[in-house]
């Protein structure tokens, strides 16, 4: 086995593999140095335990990340300002168009109402949608049998339709004025 | 999950995998030099920690090793002189050597050749003679180590790195040594040079593991643990970067080994101009110090 994770031919085809994918899990979820961070992090972890890799690396992969990005949530109680920044500062681009406009809303109330709701929901959620991971990969990476995470992610789902409502009245009324 | 909320969802991901990363996002080669750089520097700390060196420490476990060897072959002559076969209590070794009984006495004997041999390499080498030692090795002999890497594996590679130390001007000095399995001996040789040590290195430390049958070596394995000083890290880091900025293609002979073997390493190809190359730039790297 080569020393070196750059020289190590089955980390290296990890890797390669998985970087996009695990930097674009860590940039949804921290600001970008931390992100940055946490990104070398979870190779680091991974190097140290590359024989525990299993062949379907992702789903491990996002196991670590997880952990590592909620030691840094965590440490820095930097939560709370990621919040408030993406309420503050809103993703997308500026609407040109009417059609635009109802949708940005849409997806802004939306994100809103993610925000709104546990970590533990919005993690399921984030790994069901964003990661695109099946409730099988979802029950991997948070560490519970397949029908706890199916339950989990009804549950959260049925929450985050339900903040979705809730914020509705308000965003019209916003859109009104 | 409704369909329709999940679609939702996944069309507001912010940072899509398959979409250009945000500004300053990392990439993936930078973070696989930070990996390399972070793996090695893991295994180099954990070796400091187990083993930590020093020039003076090594001179020191030198005089208790040569001591040890004493004590072992006055105790094997009194064994056998005396034709006894009960063990004895005389085990003087124990602080230098695991061969800590007299059951064991004649694997410390056997180890005490390699023991010495490592010495007069040591003195060699500081005299620029790679005689003894040269003539000892052959293409049988195996390069491999057990733990840690080395990138020392043939001949011709033992060869052109005591060639750069010579040509250095390197004084080596052996160290501990103990007994291992397979009667491999393990001794430590220190090498530091004026050149390097003002680059940040102020000694390598290696561990020699070697086994004679007769005049020939079987095993001869040479594994770079640490280097000597607490800030060598530092030091050597300020060099590395000024020589790569100010002068890239000799970076790349200086330093083409990577870490993981253990130690930054020089191309070895040409020793001798390795060794000019290091010496000069050091020169000028300590003029550009002066200066600034």
């Amino acid at each position: 086995m080569a020393r070196s994770p750059a020289h190590d031919v089955e980390f290296r085809r990890i890797y390669d593999e998985n970087f996009a994918a695990i930097r674009s899990y860590c940039l949804r979820r921290l600001p970008l140095p931390d992100a940055n961070d946490a990104v070398s992090e979870v190779f680091l972890v991974a190097w140290k335990k590359r024989s525990a890799i299993p062949d379907d690396a992702l789903p491990w992969l996002y196991a670590v990340a997880r952990n590592v990005v909620r030691n840094s949530l965590r440490s820095t109680r930097r939560l709370q300002r990621v919040v408030a920044r993406a309420q503050a500062e809103p993703v997308y681009p500026a609407p040109g168009a009417d059609v635009q406009i109802v949708r940005n809303a849409e997806d802004a109330a939306l994100m809103e109402a993610l925000r709104t709701l546990s970590d533990a929901d919005q993690e399921v959620l984030m790994l069901r949608a964003w990661e695109g991971l099946t409730a099988f990969q979802v029950a991997e990476v948070v560490g519970c049998s397949l029908a706890a995470a199916e339950k989990r992610l009804a549950r959260a789902m049925a929450r985050l339709e339900k903040a979705v409502t809730a914020m509705q009245p308000h965003t019209t009324r916003k859109e009104a004025r | 999950m409704t369909n329709h909320m999940l679609e939702q969802l996944t069309a507001i991901d912010p940072h899509p995998v398959d979409a250009d990363p945000p500004t300053g996002a990392v990439t993936a080669a930078a973070v696989l030099r930070e990996l390399e750089w972070r793996s090695t520097m893991q295994t180099l700390e954990k070796k400091t920690t187990s083993k930590p060196p020093s020039r003076w420490n090594g001179a020191l476990v030198a005089a208790v090793a040569a001591a040890a060897i004493l004590v072992i072959g006055v105790t094997a002559a009194w064994l056998t002189s005396s034709g006894t076969d009960e063990p004895t209590a005389t085990t003087t070794t124990e602080a230098t050597t695991p061969t800590s009984t007299a059951s064991d006495s004649a694997a410390s004997i056997s180890g005490s050749r390699e023991f010495e041999f490592v010495s007069a390499m040591g003195v060699d080498l500081s005299n620029g003679d790679t005689t003894r030692i040269l003539t000892t090795v052959d293409a049988e002999t195996v390069f491999g180590v057990t733990d840690g890497g080395s990138p020392i594996r043939s001949v011709e590679d033992l060869e052109n790195f005591l060639t750069y130390g010579i040509a250095l001007e390197s004084t080596w000095v052996r160290g501990v040594c103990t007994m291992g399995s397979g009667n491999v001996a393990t001794c430590e040789l220190v090498r530091s040079s004026d050149a390097e040590s003002y680059a940040g290195v102020d000694a390598q430390v290696m561990l020699v593991h070697l086994h004679l049958d007769g005049d020939r070596a079987t095993n001869f394995s040479i594994e770079f643990t640490a280097y000597g000083a607490d800030n060598w890290l530092t030091r050597e880091l300020a060099f590395m970067a000024w020589l790569e900025e100010s002068y890239p293609d000799d970076y790349a002979v200086l330093y083409a080994r990577p870490a993981s073997d253990g130690v930054w390493a020089p191309d070895w190809s040409d020793p001798a101009a390795a060794a000019a190359l290091m010496r000069q730039r050091v020169s000028e790297y300590l003029s550009s110090a002066a200066s600034s």
